[in-house]
């Protein structure tokens, strides 16, 4: 019993406290709804392992839950503060688990299950050392993943197109990522800080003007923050699936609207330039041995910008030194190897082997994008008849 | 490729912090002001989660550090949000050597044995976590564009 009801307050005046542990009872109703409705979906393989996941998480909450409803320091104002900080997390986390993968499971449709088996084989072919994303098909934000959820979201229509594929690869990279942080990172934080102190010290020598001090801090936490999981997702994906991913990038690029060297020192943005991560995606089929086929990539690249009057601003290589890209392909090409996962390097000859399928669309596409659609018909015909996905 | 990825690993970090800080002050503050509930920690909980909070106190002085020493990037055991570092110098503007002191000395006063804290040095645990939470809500009103 909360001591709640005992903490002073006076009779038709609502107290925090008292309103703390309505507010806790209400997520405990709340956690036991979503268990209750998790534990009541039908058993389906794809689909098992998520709703467990989810079903755990919720009931563990819930019982932290009760346990500080039940505990006697509830409602004494010095830990206030404290309690609400803590309903507040429970109450976030909850209400992710019920937008994402409670959503994913309850909802599981037929063309999520093809995005799923495709992930699947995709995963058993390349070694993926990690279960398989439960993968779901209606997404409104292009790709994404919550990697803690193991859930991967596309856009509707993706079991339609091969070229588009590859991306896949890069959600994986982020599932990857924060299961082997180390193998695929090491000590490249290190590495970076040593390059912002670097750039720092040009300032103290006045070979950069006083203000670009903190422009450097900035660069440094959206590199740590968010640049990071990016190029290396991006070159995760470029190892599984080689040329492919670097054309897919080109694709995208030019079928959206931002710009390709944004953002630059001083700007702001989740994501790293489209400019620096196609000279990290490059990076990485040099150093895997394709660096011919990079070339391809970058010239195809170069004429984009040019056709697209894009310019580089100025101090925007100060944000993406090729060294810093370069090393840490290395280090996510030596991560992935170490981990056993197969790069495109090391060719599996099966005729439904899914990283040469991806190549093999993008080079037809770039040969003959005329012919291709029907050639993609019939292969994505025959992929979802083996998965025995048909809609 | 859409910012959610990005986003909910942002996100874990700072819940994740806030959390571990909220924990800590909590059992920390029900032993020293001998609360209702104290008597049920047990010295080994009550260590861990002292010498958890020291730790990261002594890795965000080196973030908050500037120019910011070699060896100061949040180690991947004391996961520190760059965006709270930020939040937390621009907080202290002005007095954030003051503020590194104080850091400092409540990192040291955590391990030593016996316990010796000051009300002072709880205030400055409290805004700690009340800045962790001001980032894990902010990052998760920008994952669910609330």
């Amino acid at each position: 019993m909360c001591i709640a009801g005992s903490c002073g307050y006076r009779e038709g005046e609502e107290s925090v406290e008292q309103f703390l542990c309505g507010l806790l009872r209400d997520l405990e109703h709340h956690c036991v709804m979503l268990r209750d409705h998790l534990a009541a979906i039908p058993a389906d393989p794809d689909v098992r392992t998520h709703a467990v996941q989810a079903y755990r998480e919720v009931e563990i909450i819930r019982r932290e839950v009760v346990q500080l409803l039940h505990d006697p320091s509830l409602g004494l104002s010095i830990l206030l503060p404290n309690h609400l900080q803590l309903y507040k997390r429970w109450r976030e986390r909850v209400s992710i688990i019920e937008s994402y993968p409670f959503l994913f499971v309850e909802r599981y449709a037929p063309s999520d299950r093809q995005m799923t088996r495709l992930c699947q084989r995709l995963a058993a072919q390349i070694g993926w050392p990690l279960p398989p994303p439960l993968v779901a098909a209606f997404s409104n934000q292009y790709y994404w993943a919550m990697p803690e959820f193991n859930i991967i979201c596309v856009p509707a229509a993706e079991g339609t197109t091969l070229l588009g594929l590859p991306d896949l690869c890069h959600e994986l990279g982020h599932i990857l990522l924060l299961a082997q942080w180390d193998a695929l990172v090491g000590d490249f934080l290190r590495e970076l800080a040593s390059y912002i102190l670097q750039e720092q010290r040009r300032v103290e020598t006045e070979q950069r003007p006083k203000e670009y001090r903190s422009l450097y801090n900035q660069l440094f936490m959206q590199w740590e923050d968010a640049w990071l999981l990016e190029f290396i997702s991006d070159m995760v994906a470029t190892y599984l699936v080689g040329t492919a991913f670097g054309w897919q990038h080109v694709r995208l690029c030019a079928g959206n609207s931002s710009a390709a060297y944004h953002p630059t020192l001083g700007e702001r943005a989740d994501h790293p330039a489209d400019e620096a991560r196609l000279r990290g995606i490059v990076a990485v089929l040099t150093q895997m041995g394709a660096a011919e086929a990079g070339a391809r990539i970058t010239s195809l690249w170069d004429s984009y910008l040019e056709a697209s009057r894009e310019t580089r601003p100025q101090d925007y290589e100060v944000c993406y030194p090729q060294a810093l890209l370069e090393s840490l392909a290395e280090r996510v090409i030596t991560g992935c190897r170490s981990l056993g996962v197969r790069g495109f390097d090391q060719p599996c000859d099966p005729p439904n082997d899914l990283p040469s399928l991806f190549g093999e669309a993008w080079e037809r596409f770039l040969a003959d994008s005329q012919t291709y659609a029907d050639w993609e018909r019939s292969q994505i015909e025959t992929l979802w008849q083996e998965l025995d996905v048909n809609l | 490729m859409s910012d959610m990825s990005v986003l909910s690993h942002e996100y874990k970090t700072a819940s994740e912090l806030s959390q571990r800080i909220s924990t800590a002050l909590i059992l920390l503050k029900k032993v020293y002001y001998h609360l209702p509930g104290g008597e049920a920690v047990t010295p080994g909980q009550l260590d861990s989660h002292l010498l958890a909070l020291a730790d990261l106190l002594t890795a965000l002085v080196g973030l908050l550090t500037v120019p910011r020493p070699q060896n100061a990037t949040s180690a991947h055991a004391v996961s520190i949000p760059e965006a709270l570092v930020v939040r937390l110098q621009t907080e202290r503007r002005g007095e954030l050597l003051y503020y590194l002191d104080d850091l400092a000395r409540v990192a040291d006063r955590l391990r030593e044995k016996p316990l010796r804290l000051s009300d002072e040095d709880l205030a400055l645990l409290d805004q700690l976590a009340t800045a962790a939470d001001a980032e894990a809500s902010s990052v998760y009103r920008r994952l669910m564009r609330i």
